[in-house]
């Protein structure tokens, strides 16, 4: 098997090679790329898959049932032996052909990928492309960047860089979930059939753990698929594949155009979204051309299977059927290119079998994807996007980062969508050490060490979660992640996901953190943690907290504050998991994240006595305290996000406190107050544990006052500089906060300087007020805990971005704000935080309106026009009003001098109707003719005339009673 | 029919000079005067604006009916 599978494989490689270029009018360096990547994975698979021999032959067996089923559903084997003809047809016009082809149809392109990588994997044995392999895979990696942006909505993200990632985050975030729902009940119903054949796989298969997993993943499907599955899969194909394949052939072209277009990145972001919408449209005839392809290639491909050997033989019967069946399907050209990209996955996975069990695997996996496909394509393209996104925004940082995420965006995109996905998933979890190490070579020595580090994280996860699912994720993020440990977490995250809405959030943070070097080993053992609890929440978190305080910026808060949020619903389990994984994280910032931990486990717990330690304890309890009742404050209004429970609000506060110590490590250097800074440090440490324990203390003591006092004392007593430092942490933490309710800075900075100032003068006062607030604000979000996560999640992501600005101007305002009016902000501590802050602006703006009505006193414009417009019976000018209101004014000097004159004159203090009257009859509006009752009657309500006007009720009473 | 006139009580409270009670019923008869006058005022205004063979009323015409309306509402 193996010689004819080298030969096969060669020729194969040879034959698409020569085939893309006709096949694919895209661009000749996406093609080159493509075919070079494609090469450079099947290596790494060729690799693995020399190993797994024996399962190999399974795998073929396997691969041949599918086959025989696939053929006698006519339109999957059509689909493939179209496929293979493309394959087998092309081989000699490559070179030449990818040049005059390149960008034309996304579609020839996806298949030509589809069929170069299959392929590849043979060619890799041969090992004539390796070089080349890399050199493209950068490129390669590029373009799937640009297509995974392209297709996940991201076009914007791909401009604006790391920032954009965060964005992407948020928008992927939301598709996660509902995504991953449904791909999550998918590979539940995989998972079970997968375990029984899983364990033969392992056995077969001797690759690495990684490999392991994908094996196992495969071999489920393989069951499941085989025949019932591969039939079920021919209907759904069709349908499935139509949409699949058009956006596979979408997210293709985009890739390759994207790749050619923009290497740099943003500039390929404008061009990518205009492609998005070009290939759709031009998907309808890029199938006619595929299928005149096909149709030629079927002719090539007759030729070519004959050295091709055992292969050819299954193929060209599989041909013979695809090229009668594409005849057919002419008039449905969407159908057969979808059914041809299928048959050609199918083919190509055939090929890998025979070579590599990887191969195998992928098609395998293919099916299940097809299936999948089938219920929720979309959904699960959308779901894996997002992953990818995640790890993308992640990453961002990096180019290589990038490179990494395009890989994985396009796994993710072939497992739900395209078989040529398919193929590059299999393919990547077998090759991911080593392309992990390959591309960490590329991109990173440190990002070698982290994906080394996941892909261990990966198989405990598999072993003891979801292994179909996990593999999948784990295989898709080991890819990506190479160097990072964030593509596990995404994994994760779907899975955790499907389960939980928060989770989501916590595993993007923790991809995020993966990148980092520190920050992945901690977040491995993690990981290792959760799978074993099974909480991937926990273990979002651990990696978040571990996370947060390496990076110490911006992006740090936001994955603070979802952990927070998950450690309110999992407070238990996570903070067990958070205390170990802060344990092994970095010095200060992994201290200070462990006892937040511990402090957030114990506040969940009722734990008082921590609480009173931790009173003891802070000197920064002040400054914890005042950022975190800002936030509180800023969630509350937001309507956002302290979750539930009473402990919650303390996990909030917490986060608050993390956030602003981030926050304040990064700020305090933007603000080159190096002194300070290293003050804030070592306090910023003991704030980690005194921060939470005074809010801890706070909640706990249900009755703030005391402690509030207590802690007033403390306050006092506590020098400047933790005043300062506490100030830093405000707005710090108002930084945050401020661009996640989309409020003004000014706004968030105002909230932080008199929650300050309460910290200073009444902190106990505030910290009661925030805690007892807080709670029933979270009580009344709780069942919206999903939806605010996911608005955590994107206001973090928006946040990230607006840090550096938000934070300056915070700081600043906040500075400025505190010299200048600490004692004027006293009267307003007195009422609770979130009323002081919302009252603060009422208040200014009250007190000018009040001004202005006292010094403009007179009828309102409305009033003043309506009544002159209605008397007026004509138009009248809008420019009226100004005249009206001086002539207005004039009157009623006049009128008011009157009127006082004759009250005077009457010898009394009050204007009595009667002086009234005078002045009307004086006027001349009341004569003998026309008496006040009449006037009274003619301009007054009911209601006023009622008090002039006597009326005699029943039992002769007279209402009002007569004077006279 | 109208809404009730604000503030006239707070108006007529301002403009004197003298620390003045305005009783409630007395409100409302002011509201009358003040409805009075601005018909009035209203009334020449449409005159003038159709002297003028305008269909709207300007502030021009407005000002110019000022005086003889003021004049007309002396006390």
């Amino acid at each position: 098997m193996e010689p004819t599978g080298d030969l096969s494989a060669r020729v194969l490689v040879e034959q698409i090679l020569s085939t893309e270029p006709p096949m694919t009018p895209v661009t000749r360096s996406v093609s080159r790329q493509q075919n070079p990547s494609s090469i450079y994975r099947t290596r790494l698979s060729v690799k693995k898959a020399d190993a797994q021999t024996p399962q190999n032959i399974l795998r073929r067996s396997l691969k041949h049932k599918m086959r025989e089923s696939i053929s006698k559903t006519n339109l999957p084997p059509a689909s493939k032996g179209r496929t293979v003809s493309l394959g087998l047809g092309n081989p000699n016009t490559r070179a030449s052909s990818s040049m005059l082809l390149e960008g034309d149809t996304p579609r020839h392109i996806l298949m030509n990928i589809l069929q170069t990588e299959p392929i590849k994997s043979p060619v890799i044995h041969e090992g004539a492309a390796p070089v080349e392999s890399q050199s493209s895979s950068a490129d390669h990696s590029i373009a799937t960047n640009s297509s995974i942006e392209l297709s996940g909505l991201d076009l914007p993200d791909l401009t604006f860089g790391n920032a954009r990632s965060v964005a992407k985050r948020l928008s992927r975030k939301r598709p996660r979930r509902t995504v991953n729902v449904s791909t999550f009940i998918k590979k539940l119903r995989k998972g079970e059939g997968e375990n029984e054949e899983d364990s033969a796989q392992e056995d077969l298969s001797l690759s690495s753990s990684s490999t392991t997993s994908f094996s196992l993943k495969t071999p489920f499907e393989n069951v499941q698929t085989d025949k019932k599955g591969l039939r079920r899969r021919v209907s759904q194909r069709r349908k499935t594949t139509k949409e699949g394949f058009g956006d596979a052939v979408n997210r293709m072209l985009l890739d390759h155009e994207t790749s050619s277009l923009i290497q740099g990145e943003q500039g390929l972001c404008e061009s990518t979204l205009a492609q998005d919408f070009s290939p759709k449209l031009s998907n309808l005839k890029k199938q006619e051309l595929i299928n005149e392809i096909i149709h030629s290639n079927t002719a090539r491909y007759d030729t070519g299977d004959v050295p091709v050997g055992d292969f050819a033989v299954l193929e060209t019967q599989d041909q013979s059927t695809v090229m009668a069946s594409a005849i057919r399907s002419v008039m449905s050209i969407g159908a057969q290119t979808q059914p041809d990209g299928k048959g050609e996955v199918m083919q190509v996975s055939e090929c890998q079998e025979e070579k590599n069990t990887t191969d195998c695997e992928a098609e395998l996996e293919t099916p299940e994807s097809e299936e999948e496909d089938d219920k929720g394509e979309r959904e699960e393209k959308a779901a894996v996007n997002p992953q990818t996104e995640e790890v993308v925004v992640t990453p961002s940082v990096e180019e290589d980062n990038m490179e990494e995420k395009s890989l994985v965006y396009s796994q993710t995109k072939a497992d739900a969508a395209t078989p040529t996905e398919d193929e590059n998933a299999t393919t990547t979890p077998e090759d991911e050490y080593h392309i992990e190490d390959d591309k960490v070579a590329l991109v990173d020595s440190q990002t070698e060490e982290d994906a080394t580090t996941p892909p261990e994280d990966e198989d405990n996860m598999e072993e003891e979660e979801m292994v179909m699912v996990d593999s999948q994720t784990k295989d898709d993020s080991t890819t990506p992640s190479e160097g990072e440990d964030a593509t596990s977490p995404p994994e994760e995250e779907d899975n955790m996901e499907e389960e939980e809405m928060a989770l989501v959030d916590s595993q993007t943070e923790e991809d995020a953190t993966t990148p980092e070097d520190e920050d992945a080993t901690t977040p491995p053992e993690d990981e290792d943690n959760m799978e074993e609890e099974e909480m991937a929440v926990v273990n979002s978190q651990t990696e978040e907290d571990s996370t947060t305080p390496s990076e110490g910026e911006d992006a740090t808060t936001p994955p603070e504050e979802q952990d927070n949020m998950e450690e309110e619903e999992m407070a238990v389990v996570d903070s067990q998991t958070e205390e170990d994984s802060t344990t092994p994280s970095e010095g200060e910032d992994a201290t200070t994240p462990p006892e937040e931990q511990d402090n957030m486990e114990e506040e969940g717990m009722a734990v008082v006595d921590s609480q009173t330690e931790e009173d003891a304890a802070t000197p920064s309890n002040e400054d914890a305290t005042t950022p975190s009742e800002g936030e509180d404050n800023m969630e509350e209004e937001e309507g956002t996000k302290l979750p539930t429970e009473d402990s919650a609000a303390v996990p909030s506060e917490e986060e608050n406190a993390l956030a602003a110590r981030s926050q304040s490590k990064g700020k305090t250097d933007e603000e080159q107050e190096l002194n300070q800074y290293i003050e804030h440090i070592d306090r910023q440490a003991h704030r980690f544990g005194g921060t939470f324990i005074i809010p801890v203390g706070e909640d706990d003591t249900t009755e703030p006052g005391l402690s509030e006092q207590d802690v007033a004392g403390k306050n006092s007593l506590r020098d400047s500089h933790s005043s300062i430092k506490v100030d830093s942490s405000d707005l710090e933490s108002s930084g945050p906060h401020a661009p996640h309710p989309d409020s003004d800075p000014d706004e968030s900075g105002i909230e932080a300087q008199p929650s300050f100032h309460l910290l200073e003068v009444s902190s106990g006062k505030r910290a009661g007020d925030s805690p007892i607030e807080a709670p029933p604000v979270e009580g009344a979000v709780p069942h919206e805990q999903d939806e605010w996560e996911e608005y955590d999640d994107e206001e973090e992501n928006k946040e990230i971005p607006m840090k550096t600005p938000a934070f300056v101007r915070e700081k600043r305002t906040f500075q400025m704000a505190y010299q200048v009016s600490p004692t004027a902000f006293n009267p307003q501590t007195s009422s609770n935080k979130s009323e002081a802050v919302p009252s603060v602006k009422p208040k200014r703006v009250r007190k000018p309106k009040s001004a202005t009505v006292k010094n403009e006193v007179g009828l309102p414009k409305n009033y003043l026009m309506g009544v002159f417009r209605h008397f007026a019976k004509t138009k009248v000018s809008p420019d009226v009003y100004p005249v009206l209101k001086e002539t207005m004014d004039k009157f009623f000097d006049r009128m008011a001098e009157d009127l006082e004159t004759f009250a005077l004159h009457a010898k009394r203090k009050t204007i009595e109707v009667e002086d009234v009257v005078l002045l009307l009859r004086r006027q001349g509006h009341v004569n003998d003719k026309v008496p006040v009752e009449v006037l009274i009657e003619k301009y007054l309500r009911m209601d006023q005339r009622r008090l002039l006007i006597p009326v005699a009720t029943s039992g002769n009473i007279v209402i009002p009673k007569m004077k006279r | 029919m109208l809404k009730k006139a604000p503030n006239l009580k707070k108006i007529v409270k301002s403009k004197t000079k003298s620390n003045i009670n305005v009783r409630l019923t007395s409100e409302a008869m002011l509201e009358i005067i003040t409805m009075l006058f601005l018909k009035n005022l209203a009334k020449e205004a449409t005159a003038k604006s159709f002297e003028e063979k305008s269909a709207t009323i300007k502030p021009r015409h407005v000002r110019a009916v000022t005086k003889k309306m003021l004049k007309k509402a002396r006390g």
